[in-house]
């Protein structure tokens, strides 16, 4: 895992969760206070980009094994190095009409060229599932004692049993429906409705790319949203991938 | 665990419950997911410690908050001659560390 990390652990094998738990561990005497990422395979792993450890998105699992111990190489490809002839992507965007994903390239002449990509809420559902993998359910239950000291207790019983709570920020009178694995959604009063502004979607150190998974479990980016939204809520508009609710990154 | 408690010296085991209430600070972290680190402020090495810890933090670009008067802030700066986060550009505006918990969260990725 890296040049400079080992797991060390007892065990043989040990899951992503686990790996996951071993590597935050490692990390701590190193002032690694957030831990480290994990690279899950067949998942796109995007990091901030000043994070100390870049090299982890390089990282390529070789093999995993099943719990009757075969054997399962991976033969992960490393990411591909663009050959000047190749199409540079230069810009894109999410159409709402087409509900499709619309590039435009730049091929070596400069010539501009369109592409399209389509994209659903299943996909994303399913590759979320593979990344939580990575996530140590003790690692989410802490996040959710932690949450608990933070809000309302009724208002924890509803994120509980629903998955999401709301609360409006004093600050500027918009209302925020905290998701778990999911981005928040910001809404204002508009008389006696809501309109809906956009999904707000900001990962701490990482995700997992066309996912709606942060490197850290889902509660513990509940968290990180509502402490900005209450402390610095003009930082987390603005760091924040604000998506249409159209699209599927905003899991509606 | 051994380690990190070697590691910290003085420091609190930070997965240990806290049933003292000492101040300190609570990390979002991937293997934890609420990681803890607590203070003795009444031993110079633990204060040390946590200085040294929070100076870290937000040079590294962590977001600590703290509560203050009953709403969450943003600490804009760290005095370490004072031992108080600043949220703000006056004296009131000055929070000791040893009389709060903070929470802070890593940089963000957008998403």
């Amino acid at each position: 895992m890296g040049d400079e990390t080992k797991l060390k652990t007892d065990k043989q094998f040990v899951t992503l969760a686990e790996a996951t738990r071993l590597l935050a561990e490692s990390r701590i005497a190193d002032n690694d206070w957030s831990g480290m990422p994990l690279p899950v395979p067949g998942l796109e792993l995007v990091i901030e980009p000043r994070y100390r450890h870049q090299k982890i998105t390089e990282f390529r699992w070789q093999e995993y094994f099943e719990e009757d111990g075969t054997r399962i190489p991976l033969n992960e490809e490393p990411k591909p190095v663009q050959s000047p002839a190749e199409y540079r992507l230069v810009n894109s965007w999410w159409s709402d009409r087409l509900r499709t994903k619309i590039m435009i390239y730049h091929d070596k002449w400069g010539h501009a060229r369109v592409g399209a990509e389509s994209e659903n809420g299943l996909w994303f559902a399913l590759r979320t599932m593979e990344a939580a993998a990575a996530w140590p359910i003790q690692a989410e239950e802490r996040a959710q004692k932690k949450l608990a000291t933070l809000i309302p207790a009724h208002l924890f019983e509803t994120y509980m049993l629903t998955g999401h709570y709301h609360e409006v920020s004093e600050r500027s009178g918009v209302a925020y429906i905290f998701r778990r694995g999911r981005p928040t959604v910001a809404m204002r009063e508009d008389g006696d409705a809501f309109r809906v502004l956009c999904a707000l979607c900001l990962h701490p150190i990482g995700y997992y790319g066309q996912t709606w998974a942060g490197v850290m479990c889902p509660t513990d980016e509940v968290i990180a949203h509502l402490l900005m939204m209450r402390g610095s809520e003009e930082k987390f508009w603005a760091n924040a991938n604000q998506h249409s609710l159209d699209h599927p990154a905003a899991g509606i | 665990m051994l380690k990190f408690h070697i590691a910290m010296g003085r420091w609190l085991d930070p997965m240990q419950e806290n049933k003292t209430n000492l101040p300190g600070i609570d990390i979002l972290n991937t293997g934890y997911g609420d990681f803890e680190l607590r203070f003795d402020p009444d031993s110079p090495a633990d204060v040390q410690r946590a200085k040294e810890t929070i100076t870290d933090m937000l040079k590294r670009g962590y977001a600590i908050f703290v509560e203050h008067n009953g709403k969450t802030q943003r600490v804009r700066k760290f005095d370490p001659d004072k031992n108080v986060y600043i949220i703000g550009s006056t004296p009131a505006e000055e929070i000791p560390i040893a009389e709060t918990k903070a929470t802070a969260v890593g940089r963000s990725a957008g998403g």
